[in-house]
């Protein structure tokens, strides 16, 4: 069998608010899956059902195999998941919790003792093994609850915003830490608000709203789907004439999708579907004022663009640093 | 892939274990045992001043028996909390996307009570021994203590269950538990016979469970026939299995 997951008309009602809406997909063995949408979208939800703590309202789910409604001993034998809400024993030291869980799985001390070991390096846990766990910081104890799902060899990690608070050389570490799970065989469900993240890390995308799917691809193909939609980039030489540039492109509108400051405050992006056009009328305006310009390009699509375009809420908002 | 024996009396090994480790530390179980304790060496030693004995024995008999039972309550109610503290901290979920059953996890938590609740009283019990010369100390008066103290942490587990998935705060655990301790334990049979000269008194001391626990234990040590032995067990029995039941009940119906 090659599909690690496959959901058919997949549901879960809350009386009347349908949190998931008839969604079917498949992932692969072997696959890093990421599942996008904003909060409330029915990420969340639909992991509870992969995880069989939650029965679906309607349609039905394989999960490695097993009927997600029959099978949910099974299932949760094989799997590995890491909630989006914190989930410790705080009485407990790092050291003494990942053993603890490694006997909850049936593990043999030995065994336990030698990848516990290698998971509080693999993690930055090192330092932190006689602390107890209350006292840890927000980014340890998610280290430690993301560490602590690949005692068990599972098959499938369910991964819900892993990375959440966790510090750059953390999350650096982690991607690879996960990239090298997928090679070796496991597959890997993967939610995340960090589009860049997952971007970098998914081999396909499944982006989630209001409770449906409204697109599934890789990201290079999510992206070259809405080719439409292009980012002009202007980069200033001085970071203090960014308001300035900003109150003389006020007039300089050409299907203005979304503007944002980028790149620690010297980069302006503009989001329009006429970009080329707009390069022009940019160029014009910034020279006849003066500003000290160092180049101006079009560019493709960010994935966050694409999903920002997909759920249909641009952000109007303009970011000054 | 590990594939690891998942037999239902591991699982629930597996989880008691755990539910030691991590609910109950070393402080909660001390803690548990200084309340009986002062109450046998101190208020038991002060009374015995004024209260020469009760229905044929010495008060500090009577207290240190009535001691034992007080202990399977707040132990067991107190341990019946730490389902509160999985809700509140995520490992509910967690241990239930992990290779057991909801049923696993209530049989862990029963046994991980009752065994609580009986070491707890089995301490205070060997105490009282040093306390009370006249205890009866054969094979079927211990074999009814362990009866009594199984009957009634069960009970006092239950409602401890029972009140944790009620309560959305920690203080308003607290404040629920505390509140209860006292009403179980002064309106039951543990420092005083119930036998009170008010009638609404002595129907609210025969309905208590923690009286039934006190004068099976009683009965079983020093042979005090409380106010009627086999209806106490009874009623004990009866009422210990309705609050397993409304317990395990609340907790599959759990939302997630």
């Amino acid at each position: 069998m090659t599909e690690a997951i496959v959901c058919e008309n997949l549901s879960k009602y809350y009386r009347e608010i349908r949190a998931v809406d008839d969604v079917s997909f498949t992932v692969k063995r072997g696959e890093i899956f990421g599942f996008l949408g904003l909060n409330g979208a029915g990420k969340s939800t639909t992991i509870k059902m992969l995880s069989t703590l939650v029965a679906p309202t309607k349609g039905n789910a394989s999960i490695l195999g097993y009927n997600a409604r029959k099978d949910g001993l099974e299932i949760r034998k094989r799997i590995g998941v890491v909630q989006q809400q914190e989930s410790y024993d705080r009485n407990l030291t790092v050291s003494a919790s990942m053993k603890l869980y490694a006997s909850l799985w049936g593990i043999e001390p030995r065994a336990a003792l030698d990848k516990i070991n290698f998971l509080v390096e693999k993690f930055g846990l090192k330092d932190s093994t006689s602390r107890r766990i209350r006292w840890l910081s927000y980014g340890l104890r998610r280290r430690l609850q993301v560490a602590r799902e690949f005692l068990h060899d599972a098959e499938l990690l369910i991964l819900d915003e892993p990375t959440v608070g966790m510090d750059v050389l953390a999350r650096h570490s982690f991607l690879e830490f996960c990239r090298k799970q997928a090679k070796e065989g496991k597959t890997v469900f993967y939610t995340t608000h960090i589009v860049s993240e997952a971007e970098s890390i998914c081999d396909r995308i499944a982006v989630i709203h209001h409770g449906k799917i409204i697109a599934l691809d890789s990201p290079a193909e999510l992206k070259k789907r809405y080719t439409d939609v292009k980012g002009v980039s202007i980069v200033l030489r001085n970071s203090y004439d960014i308001p300035s540039v900003l109150g003389a492109l006020d007039n300089v509108s050409r299907d203005v999708l979304d503007r944002e400051v980028v790149s620690g405050g010297n980069e302006v992006r503009i989001i329009s579907q006429e970009p080329f056009r707009l390069v022009l009328d940019i160029s014009n305006v910034l020279q006849s004022k003066n500003f000290d310009v160092e180049s101006i390009s079009v560019t493709g699509p960010s994935l966050e663009e694409v999903i920002v375009r997909l759920v249909g809420e641009p952000t109007k908002v303009l970011k000054v640093p | 892939m590990i594939m690891e024996s998942y037999s239902v009396p591991r699982n629930i090994i597996r989880l008691a274990q755990r539910n030691f480790r991590s609910s109950l530390d070393r402080e909660f179980l001390v803690i548990q045992l200084v309340l009986p304790l002062f109450f046998i060496f101190v208020a038991g030693f002060g009374y015995t001043l004024i209260v020469p004995g009760v229905e044929g024995i010495s008060y500090e008999t009577f207290l240190a028996t009535g001691a034992v039972a007080m202990t399977v309550m707040s132990s067991s109610m107190l341990s019946g909390t730490m389902i509160w503290f999985d809700r509140n901290f995520g490992m509910f979920e967690q241990i239930l996307m992990g290779p057991f059953t909801r049923l696993q996890y209530v049989v862990s938590v029963a046994l991980t009570i009752v065994l609580t609740g009986i070491m707890s009283s089995v301490v205070v019990f060997l105490v009282s021994i040093a306390v009370s010369p006249g205890l009866i100390l054969s094979f079927k008066s211990i074999l009814e203590l362990f009866g009594s103290l199984i009957l009634g942490s069960l009970f006092f587990g239950g409602f401890g269950i029972f009140v944790s998935l009620r309560v959305k705060s920690s203080e308003a655990l607290a404040a629920t538990m505390n509140l209860m301790f006292f009403v179980f334990t002064f309106l039951s049979s543990v420092f005083y016979p119930s036998n009170s000269k008010y009638l609404i008194l002595r129907i609210i001391f025969q309905i208590n469970p923690l009286t039934y626990v006190a004068d099976l234990v009683r009965n079983s040590l020093v042979g005090l026939p409380g106010f009627n032995i086999p209806l106490e067990l009874l009623a004990l029995v009866i009422e210990s299995f309705v609050l397993v039941y409304i317990a395990s009940l609340a907790i599959r119906r759990i939302d997630l």
